[in-house]
């Protein structure tokens, strides 16, 4: 799993499609933001691949060695069975982590969204920065990047998730826990 | 030696007596001080007395399996890198150039001939023997001993069944010996298959507001807070449409305390893998189970069927069929750092390895659904005991007191799955080891002992 790198030639999408892929990945910010889990768990795909690789402190020399792979330990590796199972612990309203509920907002940005030659997919990234603070003093703030593949869906914000690669910017995780979505 | 390395229990210089320090832990009343978890002296003690001399944790054997593999861990706060040597041996030796402190190796993990120190260039072979300084002729005029100037090296390294320990202390009685009566059952999760077992790659590191025994007691013995801590996860794992008050915790567990500190608790039901699907289960109730019967014997497969545990001091294992295993480093009084793995059986098939890899993930790890709410009672419990008030207060650690017995099926002291047993023999050997001057003053019979 490595980041990706820059292309030369980058199929924009056309500024009309790229304003609603922007408007998308908002609104779904919001919905988890504004803790309206269900309501983001509408937009996933049934065989979304929803993963984000952990890191290693490496020289710039060993690049391949940075990302763990697709079968090695993983932040987060997650089917929608898993996501939203995710989603039912913290709606029991016994999942400590998250109780009382913690505060985030989540700021994206950098968004690029290219399409695939068949036009269907979107390949859309975006950088993040979520804030998070929790009972009377706890902050974490997490930076990352996200590849997401989106397509338009008759979802009720015009788009479903297929996969999104999250790639966390900090090898060791500053945080107690990781009890939101990214 | 080329540098000293004190390695004598010795508290003359803490504010803290013998008598003091035993006062903390009352295992005849079960009560602990809070001052266990906040008290900067007692931290002190515990890097030079606790971690100075114990056997500690490395790496597993498939994370360095060729010439020149190294992964760099930690003894307390103390950085040491961990190498595999041409003829097969492991060496460990403190992360540290001689010269001026600077780290000698300053990536993860990864494979090197040499080391070399980015400050001034001094390079170090894969053993930490000091080869090269740069200018030796001009600047040193040739009067430098490189052999005078390697880091300190562990002094012992040894493996059990694929786990990889060392110890700074040159007095510590082998690592079987330290392990005792836990290495029947430490083969729960290592000798389950004759091709043994292997890590994943990659690790989790993620840092926690709290003191590293309250993770390192609570995976020692700690039954009693699955229904109540981890209740969201439970449901939430439930089939769709059941009942949330299925989701409830084995409850027919046994628990294994001893002198050496080391602890665990098991149960016999499959809980652990349930959530890794049909396939895994399958395998892990079919010929994973019917080759750990014929390793391993009735008792241990049939009333073991999942565990958790601490080998003294700070490295936890969990699971069954594929397991997490983590050390709980200290980062001060209230800051821990912990690192995990996942460990699986070598003869799993792809498949089963990939269902159980995810489970772990989505369970134990910084994001998994129930390591969160350990976490979370932790970071808040350190915050507490900020308090005056709160550390002149004592905790009830009185669980199953006065109810051990001896097994004949199980060595160690056992109880009820659900007691505190293992934390009292965790606690026990934490103030014994803070203040015994020497392993001959140790009450664990302990046959190796120089
Ligand atoms: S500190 Fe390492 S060479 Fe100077
Ligand atoms: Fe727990």
């Amino acid at each position: 799993m490595k980041a990706q790198a820059i292309t030369k030639s980058i199929q924009r999408v056309e500024l009309a499609l790229h304003h609603e892929v922007e408007q998308f990945l908002y609104a779904e910010a919001r919905l988890l933001d504004n803790r309206q889990f269900s309501e983001w768990l509408s937009l996933i795909s049934e065989d979304v691949v929803y993963f984000a690789p952990t890191r290693y402190n490496v020289m710039s020399k060993d690049p391949d060695n940075e990302f763990s792979s697709g079968e090695d330990l993983a932040i987060f590796d997650e089917s929608k069975d898993s996501l939203s199972r995710r989603v039912k612990k913290i709606q029991t309203g016994r999942a400590w982590s998250e109780e009382p509920m913690s505060r985030t907002r989540r700021l994206i940005t950098n968004i690029t969204a290219t399409q695939s030659a068949q036009g269907e997919l979107l390949e859309v990234t975006s950088n993040f920065i979520v804030y998070r603070n929790h009972l009377e003093r706890t902050v974490e703030i997490f930076a990352g990047t996200r590849t997401d593949t989106i397509v338009e869906k008759d979802t009720h914000l015009g788009f479903e998730l297929e996969r999104r690669e999250i790639i966390f910017d900090q090898a060791t995780i500053l945080a107690k826990h990781i009890s939101i979505l990214f | 030696m080329s540098s000293s390395t004190n390695t004598n229990g010795d508290f003359q210089s803490s504010k803290w007596t013998k008598e003091g320090i035993n006062g903390l832990i009352d295992n005849d009343r079960g009560t602990l001080d809070p001052r266990i978890y906040v008290d900067k002296d007692l931290y002190e003690l515990e890097l030079k007395n606790i971690f100075g001399r114990s056997w500690n944790f490395l790496a597993h054997e498939t994370q360095i399996p060729n010439p020149g593999d190294f992964f760099q861990n930690y003894i307390g706060e103390d950085a040491v890198l961990v190498v595999r040597q041409a003829d097969g041996s492991v060496s460990g030796f403190l992360n540290m150039c001689r010269h001026r402190g600077m780290k000698i190796c300053r990536t993860d993990c990864g494979n090197a001939k040499t080391f070399t120190c980015s400050y001034h260039g001094w390079s170090y072979d894969r053993a930490g023997n000091l080869i090269n300084v740069p200018m030796k002729k001009e600047a040193y005029r040739n009067e430098i001993k490189l052999e005078d100037w390697g880091p300190p090296k562990l002094e012992k390294v040894e493996s059990y069944k694929g786990l990889i320990f060392g110890t700074w202390d040159p007095n510590a009685p082998s690592l079987t010996s330290y392990l005792g009566p836990m290495t029947f059952y430490l083969d729960h999760y290592l000798d389950r298959s004759g091709e043994g077992t292997r890590a994943l790659g990659g690790v989790h590191k993620w840092v926690i507001p709290s003191n590293w025994k309250m993770a390192a007691e609570q995976f020692c013995d700690d039954m009693y807070h699955v229904d109540y801590s981890h209740a969201s996860a439970m449901i939430a794992q439930l089939p769709e449409g059941a009942d949330p008050s299925m989701a409830s915790f084995p409850k027919d567990g046994n628990q294994f305390g001893c002198a050496e500190g080391h602890a665990c608790s098991f149960w016999s039901s499959p809980f652990s893998n349930a959530g890794s699907g049909p396939a895994a289960m399958e395998f892990i109730m079919g010929p994973e189970r019917e080759e750990a019967l014929q390793r391993l014997g009735k008792v241990r497969v049939a009333e073991i069927a999942g565990m958790n545990s601490t080998v003294f001091p700070n490295f936890s294992l969990l699971g069954a069929g594929a397991f997490t295993i983590r050390t709980w480093h200290p980062k001060g009084p209230d800051e821990t750092e912990i690192w995990s793995m996942i460990i699986v059986n070598a003869s799993a098939p792809d498949g089963v390895v990939q269902a159980l890899r995810k489970n772990i993930i989505r369970t134990f790890s910084p994001s998994g659904t129930f390591e969160q709410d350990d976490t979370e009672n932790w970071a808040e419990m350190q915050r507490v005991f900020r308090g005056t008030k709160a550390q002149s207060t004592s905790l009830n650690s009185g669980m199953g007191l006065g109810h051990a017995r001896q097994d004949e099926r199980f060595p160690g002291t056992i109880n009820f799955g659900y007691a505190e047993e293992g934390a009292r023999l965790f606690y026990r050997r934490w103030k014994e080891m803070l203040t015994a001057p020497t392993w001959r003053d140790m009450s664990a019979t302990l046959k190796e002992v120089s």
